[in-house]
């Protein structure tokens, strides 16, 4: 009977503290770097999307295309190139929250 | 019970998208004209046998544009899946622009390149030609 109270405290602790602390990369994409021009030139530009899902349920990603879009928005008079996204989830309790974080270099024209 | 049987058929029934992949390129200054292709197909138990609904998308991009180039692409693979994962769905969007008047083909002159070479161009701008001159 203690055995199995010390196991369920444990699990229960262990629930708490390990949420929302690991992490997996899925995939890291980049873009090509058109017009050719030095790395330091140009304003960097970054745009973050998240979504949360419980048990896997998700009906759109919609979210990825909502970073796109940011991303895009602050860069109007110029070339967005270098375009490097990281999507990543974020592990919770039977939850989990995909995130996609796109960085790039606006250069205007 | 018929409540709990009818909530149950609707959470199989409705279908969980996970992105398997994305994908970008440069975003264009001209971004006036979109362009968007999807192409998806309707898997059971895994059974495909090729993947050519893939091919779809960029000839529907290239019916989209035809006298421009496509450019600022964010193109997704999701899948979606159903009712305990027996059957799914797999799809492909692809989201752009079209920049009229800018062939990518005909236009430009060939790549040249050396058999040996790593795939860059032979005419490649060097390094310092980038550099500002110094008066």
């Amino acid at each position: 009977m203690m055995n199995r109270k010390v196991l369920v405290s444990f699990l229960g602790w262990s629930v708490l503290l390990l949420a929302n602390c690991t992490y997996s990369v899925h995939q890291v994409p980049l873009s090509d770097f058109k017009p050719y021009a030095p790395g330091n030139s140009g304003k960097p530009i970054e745009a973050r999307a998240k979504q949360f899902a419980i048990l896997g349920f998700a009906s759109e990603t919609n979210y990825v295309d909502g970073a796109y879009q940011r991303l895009q928005a602050q860069c109007i008079n110029g070339i967005v190139t270098g375009i490097a996204a990281k999507s990543y989830s974020e592990h919770g309790f039977f939850s989990w929250t995909n995130h996609i974080h796109m960085q790039g270099q606006c250069i205007q024209r | 019970m018929k409540s709990g049987f009818l909530g149950l058929v609707l959470v199989f029934m409705s279908g969980c998208v996970s992105l398997n992949s994305v994908s970008l390129t440069s975003v264009p200054l001209e971004r006036s004209q979109k362009v968007r292709a999807e192409a998806e197909r309707f898997i059971f138990m895994g059974f495909n046998f090729d993947n050519d609904y893939v091919n779809l998308v960029t000839t529907e991009l290239k019916t989209q544009c035809p006298n421009g180039t496509v450019s600022g692409l964010l193109t997704k693979a999701e899948s979606i899946n159903y009712f305990l994962y027996i059957f799914w769905k797999s799809r492909i969007t692809a989201t752009g622009y079209c920049v009229p008047g800018k062939m990518a083909s005909g236009s430009e002159p060939p790549r040249k390149r050396r058999p040996t070479d790593d795939g860059s161009d032979e005419t490649r701008v060097t390094p310092t030609s980038l550099e500002p001159d110094i008066q």
